[in-house]
């Protein structure tokens, strides 16, 4: 394990963000979420819910969605991905419950969640969902750095229980990708006729398995240029075609759900709703739907980096429009995201990609893995503990 | 004083005896030891002010020049928490630091307030406040006066209503006065009890002169309870749940027993 | 393995054409826009499809509060003198009008009450629009304001061979209002 990490200019830019960030928290702290933010009584819910807690849970959806897809469906040739993919969900999760700290009016009293019994609350179910899924996913990646210490009793225990555990996360994570979905089903007349749907739950769901692939292969393109190692294009290519077909699949039942809503009508008219849903659906979906199902696209870098970077813009968007943009108020009252908001947001995010950038450096996160495993140990544990082996076995 | 009985209590605001004169705000407050603000005069409709709830005022009176015959008329209206038979707020609110009580107010435990302010998003009528600047926020909201009715006393509101707008007591009680009022007078009244049937059915009746729509309220809700809409999704977690867990289970041993019997056939091949 | 293995991508991949993504992506958003269209087209088809088959006219809607001038005339004038009595009337003055129906009230046996005098006067005095139009046309007057009536009955005063002088407009319109107004 290489401690030694070389900061260069990203990290010390990066630095500097989370320090902004770290700053304004201070000044919530002292004086009130008032002093800083610009979320009133009509709006709640701003910039912090919106992008904080409720982007940062969606793309988090990397981490259950690429671990279903190797180690549920078998799909063994996007192993690579996999490490990176559980820490970036870790990292999103660990910001998204940063982001509720400085969002909370009362942070200090989060644990009541775990000691109330509130089943009639979609947040009490993603409270301890996400709080759960969080213990999941550091128990998933722990095997990275024990493995690097050589804690081998530890890792044993780790790697007995690594089925039973992914399994809970990737269930889990349906329960409150979906959950944060039914919370604003709750409000079908306060949200926009373009977005509210007895469907919410669903779109969540799947807009968060729609943002995993697109996030899983930007990071490995990223990565790639940044440590030094070619991208294996076929495998991203691979990842880009089911990609498609997930955008593809969203977008049909988002329209699908417009129409059966009799909400068409909205779409068309000409209101600053209507505009932002065209934005969010032509952005966010048409074009990379369009660019995904280009074969020339897939197996290029600027193609497939361009396109993914749309579906996370895009699903961005969506969680904007649905919690903030899209509400009903009235007329008098307004809602514009103050700096002190965004500073917070970019800061815990910049922190969360500093992390990730110096552990990527001091871990083997995106080694290449030999085809199978013969380490005895690891086919008597579980098969599936054998993707997260380094070239080394157990010490 | 008499016991005082122990049915759930309702409410009834007559715009139609309202003048406008605030007073159930100034007794609210009062009561609910809210300080006095700084506000803009005409910063919203006519006369109305502050314009709307905030964290220092839990009820309004609502100001609405209504044009009824030849001339504009003063027509006033009233916000107040509903204290709803099926409350969206409670029903949101993770730490059940909202409960809906016997007797019909909806009330509020502080300690319990995580300030996720999910209730002011779920509210129908846009009721719960914040106070943001505080360090240590809460939720405001009308409590009904719980602790006065408890002892069987009326809300402050309705204690000091000058023209006898605001009644109190037992809510079949006032359903029925509601009704009578309607049918005895109909040229006075539009054949409507706001709060009646609204978001199943509110501990608040409201009684007006004209469309309500037109005095700042908030209509075209649905009249069923508004938790059922997260219920039929929310009653499904723990199926859900257990249903994912053993499919996801089931594909993972299959999946891995195709691997492992392709692994030993290559095995099989190179020894 | 890191940085050591053999670049997989050895072949350049082929350009993107810019040309087939913007065709892809206007024709998707034609696919869209066409389903939107349709769902459209659909919705207002049904919404005429549901709509009553019998709209409601403006005689409809003035037959809701009738003049009543037949009715009037029928009750306080025709039980003792035929109607043909009445299109004597058309040349009448405003006030000889009121004094013929006034006379009539010292009949015995006639039994015109005193508040009626007004509108038994009115409803004689809109009988010469009879010479060209209606009751249902007639009754069209309930539905404008006072000015609109005015107006037109000065506009039929124009009007060759109505019968009606211009000076005598404001009262005929006024005979219109009295009848409204009960």
């Amino acid at each position: 394990m290489n401690w030694r990490v070389r900061l260069t200019r990203w990290d010390l830019i990066l630095l500097a963000i989370t320090a902004v960030g770290v700053v304004l928290a201070v000044v919530r702290y002292a004086g009130g979420i008032g002093s800083v933010a610009n979320i009133n009584n009509a709006y709640p819910w701003g910039w912090w819910v919106g992008f904080g807690i409720m982007t940062m849970i969606a793309l988090g959806g990397v981490g259950f969605t690429i671990t279903l897809l190797v180690e549920i469906l078998g799909r063994h040739r996007y192993h690579v991905l996999l490490r990176p993919a559980v820490l970036m969900g870790l990292l999103c999760y660990a910001s998204a419950i940063v982001m509720l700290m400085v969002e909370l009016g009362r942070p200090w009293k989060v644990w009541m969640i775990l000691v109330s019994w509130a089943p009639s609350a979609a947040l009490y179910e993603v409270g301890w969902c996400a709080f759960l899924y969080l213990n999941v996913l550091v128990l998933e990646f722990a095997q990275v750095p024990l493995e690097e210490l050589g804690w081998g009793r530890a890792l044993k225990v780790l790697r007995v229980i690594y089925i039973p555990i992914m399994l809970l996360g990737v269930t889990l994570s349906h329960l409150h990708q979906s959950s944060l979905g039914t919370l604003l089903t709750l409000i079908p007349h306060k949200i926009n006729a373009l977005w509210w749907s007895d469907q919410l739950p669903l779109i969540f769901l799947f807009s968060a398995m729609m943002a995993g692939p697109a996030l899983a292969i930007l990071e490995h393109l990223v990565a790639a240029r940044w440590l030094g190692f070619p991208p294996n294009m076929d495998m991203l290519a691979g990842l880009a075609r089911i990609e498609a077909w997930l955008v593809g699949l969203l977008l049909v039942f988002r329209i699908g759900d417009l129409v059966v809503r009799g909400a068409v009508d909205a779409a068309l008219s000409g209101t600053s709703f209507a505009a932002s849903f065209w934005v969010e659906i032509g952005f966010g979906l048409l074009l990379p739907l369009v660019l995904l199902m280009m074969p020339e696209v897939r197996e290029s870098r600027a193609g497939l980096a361009t396109a993914c970077s749309l579906v996370v813009a895009g699903v961005l968007l969506h969680r904007l429009n649905v919690a903030v943009f899209g509400l009903r108020v009235r007329h008098w009252e307004t809602y514009v995201p103050s700096l002190g908001e965004i500073g917070i947001s970019l800061g815990i995010a910049a922190g969360a990609v500093f992390v990730f950038g110096v552990l990527v450096r001091i871990l083997p996160i995106h080694e290449e893995l030999p085809p199978t495993s013969s380490a005895p140990e690891s086919r008597a544990a579980a098969p599936a503990a054998a993707a997260w082996h380094g070239a080394r076995g157990v010490s | 004083m008499t016991t005082p009985s122990a049915k759930p209590k309702a409410m009834i605001q007559d715009n139609t005896r309202c003048i406008g004169c605030r007073a159930c705000m100034i007794a609210c407050k009062s009561w609910n030891n809210r300080p006095a603000d700084h506000t803009e005069f005409f910063a919203g409709p006519g006369y109305q002010n502050p314009v709307d709830l905030d964290a220092n005022n839990y009820t309004l009176i609502t100001f609405n020049e209504i044009v009824t015959g030849a001339q504009p008329d003063w027509v006033f209206g009233r916000q107040l928490c509903m204290h709803c038979a099926h409350p969206a707020c409670a029903s949101a609110c993770p730490t059940t630091a909202l409960t809906k009580t016997a007797l019909g107010p909806v009330v509020f435990n502080e300690s319990r307030c995580i300030g996720c302010r999910a209730c002011m998003q779920a509210c129908p009528f846009l009721i719960p406040k914040y106070d943001y600047e505080n360090l240590n926020p809460k939720i405001h909201k009308c409590t009904f006066c719980a602790d006065r009715i408890e002892t069987g006393l009326k809300p402050a509101c309705a204690t000091v209503c000058p023209t006898a707008a605001i009644s109190f007591g037992d809510r079949d009680d006032m359903v029925a006065e509601a009704k009578r009022r309607i049918a005895t007078a109909p040229g006075t009244y539009i054949p409507e009890i706001y709060g009646l049937d609204d978001v199943g059915g509110t501990s608040v009746l409201h009684l007006s002169s004209v469309p309500f729509e037109q005095i700042g309220y908030i209509t075209g809700l649905p009249k069923t309870p508004m938790p059922d809409l997260t219920h039929r999704w929310l009653r499904v977690t723990p199926h859900f749940f257990a249903l994912l867990y053993a499919v996801f289970g089931a594909l993972t041993w299959i999946m891995h027993r195709r691997s492992s019997r392709a692994e030993s056939k290559d095995k099989d091949h190179t020894t | 393995m890191l940085g050591v293995c053999p670049d997989v991508t050895t072949d350049r991949p082929s350009r993107i054409s810019g040309f087939r993504v913007v065709l892809a992506l206007v024709l998707l958003v034609n696919l869209i826009l066409t389903i939107a269209l349709i769902t459209q087209v659909r919705e207002i088809q049904q919404r005429v499809a549901r709509l009553p088959a019998d709209l409601a006219t403006k005689r409809d809607v003035a037959s809701l509060r009738p003049l009543q001038v037949r009715q009037i005339i029928q009750k306080n004038c025709v039980e003792c003198h035929s109607a043909r009595r009445l299109g004597v009337t058309v040349s009448m003055e405003p006030t000889e009008i009121r004094g013929t129906v006034e006379r009539m009230q010292t009949h015995p046996g006639a039994n015109i009450p005193e508040r009626e005098l007004e509108r038994i006067s009115a409803s004689i005095m809109v009988v010469r629009c009879a010479r060209c139009h209606d009751e249902g046309t007639l009754n069209l007057m309930v539905l404008k304001t006072q000015p609109e009536r005015i107006a037109t009955v000065r506009r039929m005063a124009a009007l060759p061979g109505s019968g009606v002088r211009p000076d005598q407009v404001t009262a005929i319109a006024q005979a219109f209002e009295k009848l409204l107004s009960q």
